[in-house]
């Protein structure tokens, strides 16, 4: 069994607004293994980029984070003082941005942007040194070492991307926080990447969270998902699990209301409502108000994460009644043909 | 008799690229962006025509053109057999009130200081139609009918008290107040939320078979073309490169660009595993596009022909036609 | 942290009731700030409560000479100092027929001037009329209340002070002219916010409609009228002021449009402007395409997103051409001198300063400040209530 990388507990971030407090996340436990792709997924508002960023601790007034731990190498990373995440940023865990235009320095060539990042990090690289290192990662992202004197304006969208990630994986980071990577790229490119990505995870066994709202793109990338909704977590499980079985009304919701081009006839079948204001979310369980089996516990209390089957975890009423009767199968256990 | 709503033939946009001072002194040439080169196809009427593509290759502005919210640069636009190109601003404005609009961005294009209520049923007074009290029963009516509830109370409110996905369904109530026969759709759910775009498609699909219209649907996004699309048409930097029945096109695309945009499509199912055959390279800047064949820079098939000759639309099967000279040679 | 309890606080307050849930709902509908722009608000009622009333709150006329020139602020109150065995002097009113000692040009001298068969014995500095007194010169001296005690409080027993003491203080001192500072603080107020209102709309009155339909128009027409405008705008706001004060003449009308000249550039940049980013948004082609006609578009989809802008350069403008209008007062060229007026105090009180008489310059100062602050709170309230707040993600 694969030790967790990157242990996050009862994480909660809030931000103040003038309607109010945002509970943007609230409550989440999750853990990212060595070696895998874990994706997270959600709507626009769920919070999992607030997520993302948290682990960086890249939370800037009004935004906070208030409470939870989160483990990496042994180390809660929130306790760290702000001089020491200065050195996990980067080093230790890398993060690949949506839109690489705002990231890269418009001032700076691209191999600029690697000299800078490796020496930052790594006293005593000398510019040959760096400048070798980046021309080779170039070359593995697909970048031909003459766009390598280039400014960030002079490249394509697709090709500042493979930059972002080049710089991500300049430094052979633990760990690689990829937020909406592709989310800002045309159909093709955006395939293009994804094939890039696959490809690097295999050799250099990255251990990567992706964030994103496109369920294609995870189906293609992650080992195991998340998905989170109105701030919480509502099930985790391995891939193929969660588009074979989904346990959450929410995520059942979610997969049955997507265009499927591979699928020769689809109906879609539609959610009501949309998602909840966070600053006075729902009682109980946030979905219920939408939730096709909502039960008067769901409008009443929050139910808690529990693994339903082996590595999947769902926080559903629907699941907890058979709590008690463990080793029985039912056949209420679930709206799940 | 010719059922054809819309009929395009050999529609070009060029915008002229901004350029300094000493540069139009010195260069003298003035650069275009090629958005719209040379296109031509039709919509019937009841139909549900797609128009797909990526960046650049001039969807969007090809939408605008029809309603001639933009004014082509040449070509002829016939709707319901009459050619508008040449109509004065004042027959044109008439003419709107048969073809409308649903905008993809539901923040920006609502009027922030007018009513939900008003910026819907505006179209009513400006053509006068109704107004006052008869024009909020109309507007009411539709806001019930696209799920705009409770319709009293939200027609006094404005765009920033409503959700997302409220916007979207004001705009598109606001494109069907007046029972347009046409309606151009860009990219109108690209924005919403991801459980959010089935209810509004669904909207529109209810929508079309109770009001009987015509859609114009522009998108990237071919998975939800599939869903929603009669004919297709796949665009490449201002040019069509393939249109047909949807079916045949997505079971049996001709145009390797077509087939690249098809496998590249993310398929939320972990089981499908395809083999992505994808071109190299990205999209060219349009302001000097490639000679000859668009795509023959990035095309896995590409002859020598190719950098030479630009293709022409060859119907290949009944109402399948496709822009490439590898079936072309094998035809002749 | 503190924004993020005081939000929590106030979501608990905003169930109750009474005053702190009212303070709390300000806040929800409006940010914490809005005490802020109530505070501006509320200068402004004072000020134009000052307009309004001034007839009936200023205890003197404005432009008569009351008092002792250059009377501290507080000072203004008379008494009457008698002999001790003095019995039938208790009140102004018996003064009649009696001879009484005044410093020359004091505020009792003016006072009693009024009085018919008042016999006055006037004398260089107070002192001595104190010393007519005791020696029998004069039946009493009339005097500042401070004044007439200090002497009472040196001759215990030789003099007293009879009856009330009588006369409005000058809350705000005398100036060079005896004129009451307060009084004419009060009527000031009236020109000082007629010109700059008027001024201001009819600045925006030429300048908005300019710089939409040039905006909106754009062509040869918005390069002609911006050419115009730059023009207009590169001179220094006082000078062309001045100059158009000289042509027009003094007058009230007459100063608001030498000063609104100054400003119509303003209203037309930031109208044009807004005008010309408005027009590219996704709404106006919106409007466009539902067949409504560029007047219309001009009219409810254009206007109503291009004032927001205006009226805060509407409030900050008034701000600033209250303070032109000082200016132009300072130099004379405003309305006839001896009518109360801030800017026109303003400078006369300049010349004082040195000798210590500092009230006579910062009164007229304080209001020109504190009023100007007023309108420019109010115009950021007004800015925050005005800009639509989007998405409330």
């Amino acid at each position: 069994m694969t030790e967790a990388l990157l242990q996050i507990k009862d994480l909660e971030v809030r931000y103040a607004t003038r309607a109010g407090l945002v509970r943007a996340v609230d409550g989440v436990d999750l853990e990212v293994r060595r070696g895998e792709t874990l994706g997270l997924v959600g709507e626009s508002g769920c919070g999992k980029s607030t997520l993302g960023f948290s682990i960086l601790r890249l939370i800037r007034p009004p935004g906070e984070i208030v409470g939870g731990q989160i483990f990496f190498g042994g180390e809660d990373l929130l306790q760290k003082t702000e001089q020491e995440m200065i050195h996990v940023r980067g080093k230790r865990i890398a993060m690949i941005f949506q839109d690489p235009m705002t990231c890269l320095n418009p001032l700076q060539r691209i191999d600029d942007h690697f000299i800078e990042t490796v020496r930052t990090h790594e006293k005593g690289v000398s510019a040959r040194e760096a400048r070798q290192r980046a021309a080779d990662l170039m070359n593995k992202l697909g970048i031909i070492a003459g766009r390598l004197m280039d400014y960030p304006h002079q490249l394509s969208g697709g090709m500042r991307q493979r930059v972002m990630i080049g710089l991500a994986l300049a430094l052979n980071s633990d760990l690689i926080i990829a937020d909406e990577p592709t989310t800002s790229l045309d159909v093709i490119v955006e395939a293009q990447i994804l094939e890039l990505m696959k490809g690097l995870k295999r050799d250099f066994s990255l251990t990567m969270i992706l964030i994103t709202h496109n369920m294609g793109i995870v189906a293609e990338l992650a080992d195991r998902i998340a998905v989170m909704y109105a701030g919480k977590l509502v099930e985790v499980a391995e891939a193929v699990d969660l588009y074979d079985e989904p346990l959450h009304p929410y995520t059942q919701g979610l997969l049955k209301s997507i265009p499927n081009i591979s699928l020769e006839e689809q109906k879609l079948e539609t959610m009501p409502g949309s998602p909840p204001d966070l600053i006075e979310p729902p009682t109980g369980c946030r979905f219920h108000p939408r939730c096709p089996y909502a039960m008067e516990k769901c409008s009443a209390i929050e139910p808690p994460m529990r693994e339903v089957e082996n590595g999947h975890r769902a926080a559903c009423w629907l699941y907890l009644r058979s709590q008690k009767r463990e080793n029985e199968r039912q056949p209420g256990r679930g709206p799940w043909p | 008799m010719n059922d054809n709503l819309v009929e395009v033939r050999g529609l070009k946009k060029w915008f002229p690229v901004q350029t300094s001072l000493v540069e139009t002194i010195l260069a003298r040439k003035i650069d275009y962006v090629r958005a719209v080169d040379g296109i031509s196809f039709d919509i019937r009427r009841g139909e549900v025509f797609g128009l797909a593509g990526e960046s650049g290759s001039g969807k969007t502005t090809t939408g605008r053109l029809i309603l001639r919210l933009v004014e082509p640069s040449e070509g002829e636009i016939r709707f319901a057999g009459k050619d508008i190109v040449s109509l004065g601003s004042r027959q044109m404005r008439q003419l709107r009130r048969r073809m409308q609009i649903i905008f993809q961005d539901p923040y920006a294009s609502l009027n922030p200081r007018m009513k939900i209520g008003d910026g819907i049923g505006h179209a009513l007074e400006i053509h006068g139609i109704a107004r006052g009290a008869t024009k909020r029963e109309m507007v009411i009516n539709l806001m019930e009918k696209v799920g705009l509830t409770p319709a009293a109370t939200l027609y006094d409110k404005y765009p920033h008290q409503l959700s997302g996905g409220q916007r979207q369904r004001a705009v598109i109530a606001r494109a069907l107040i007046m029972t347009p026969e046409l309606v151009v759709a860009d990219e109108p759910i690209a924005m919403a939320d991801v459980s959010v775009r089935a209810l509004l498609l669904e909207l529109m699909i209810r929508l079309k078979e109770e009001l009987e219209l015509t859609y114009l649907y522009i998108t990237h996004d071919l998975a939800t073309a599939k869903y929603i699309c009669d004919r297709i048409a796949i665009m490449y930097l201002g040019k069509i490169v393939e249109v047909g029945q949807l079916k045949e096109v997505y079971t049996s695309p001709l145009h390797p660009y077509t087939q690249a945009l098809l496998s590249a499509v993310p398929v939320p199912d972990p089981h499908v595993r395809r083999e992505k055959e994808l071109p190299k390279g990205e999209i060219p800047n349009p302001i000097n596009p490639p000679p000859g064949c668009r795509f023959h820079p990035r095309c896995p098939y590409v002859m020598d022909i190719c950098s030479v000759e630009e293709p022409r639309l060859i119907e290949i099967e009944e109402g399948h036609r496709v822009g490439c000279h590898l079936l072309n040679q094998d035809r002749s | 942290m503190i924004a993020r309890e005081r939000a929590t606080t106030l979501r608990d307050v905003l169930r109750q009731d009474g005053l702190a849930s009212w303070f709390a709902k300000g806040a929800k509908w409006y940010g914490t700030e809005w005490y802020i722009t109530l505070v501006g608000v509320l200068i402004l009622i004072v000020v134009i409560g000052f307009t309004l009333l001034a007839n009936r709150l200023a205890p003197y006329d404005p432009e008569k000479f009351v008092g002792q020139t250059f009377s501290k602020p507080g000072s203004g109150v008379q008494v009457i100092v008698v002999r001790n065995d003095s019995t039938d002097v208790d009140n102004p009113e018996s003064l009649v027929g009696k001879t009484v000692g005044v410093e020359v040009n004091s505020t009792a001298a003016s006072q009693l001037k009024a009085i018919e068969g008042v016999t006055l014995k006037k004398q260089p500095r107070v002192k001595k009329a104190f010393k007519d007194l005791l020696e029998g010169q004069v039946d009493a001296v009339v005097a500042d209340a401070s004044v007439g005690q200090q002497s009472v409080d040196e001759h215990p027993d030789e003099l007293k002070i009879t009856g009330q003491p009588f006369g409005k203080r000058f809350i705000m001192g005398t100036d060079n002219l005896g004129r009451d500072v307060f009084s004419r603080i009060l009527h000031g107020a009236d020109i000082v916010l007629k010109v700059a209102l008027l001024s201001a709309i009819f600045s925006a009155l030429v300048g908005v409609p300019l710089g939409l339909l040039s905006g909106f128009i754009g062509g040869r027409l918005d390069k002609a009228v911006s050419l115009v405008m730059d023009s207009v705008y590169s001179f220094p706001g006082l000078i062309l002021a001045i100059a158009m004060a000289a042509m027009l003449g003094p007058g009230v009308l007459n100063m608001a449009v030498a000063i609104s000249v100054v400003y119509v550039p303003t209203y037309f940049r930031v109208a044009r402007g807004q005008t010309l980013s408005v027009k590219e948004e996704l709404y106006v082609e919106a409007a466009r395409s539902l067949g409504a006609r560029a007047a219309t578009i001009l009219r409810l989809y254009v206007f109503p997103n291009v004032i927001p802008s205006i009226v805060v350069v509407f409030s900050m403008n008034i701000a600033d051409a209250i303070l032109t209008e000082a200016g132009l007062s300072f130099l004379g060229l405003g309305i006839d001198p001896s009518k109360p007026d801030w800017g026109y105090d303003l400078s006369k009180g300049k010349a004082f300063l040195p000798g210590g008489y500092w009230w006579i310059i910062t009164f007229p100062g304080m209001m020109i400040a504190l009023v100007t602050l007023g309108f420019a709170l109010f115009g950021e309230g007004l800015n925050e209530i005005l800009n639509p707040r989007l998405a409330e993600s």
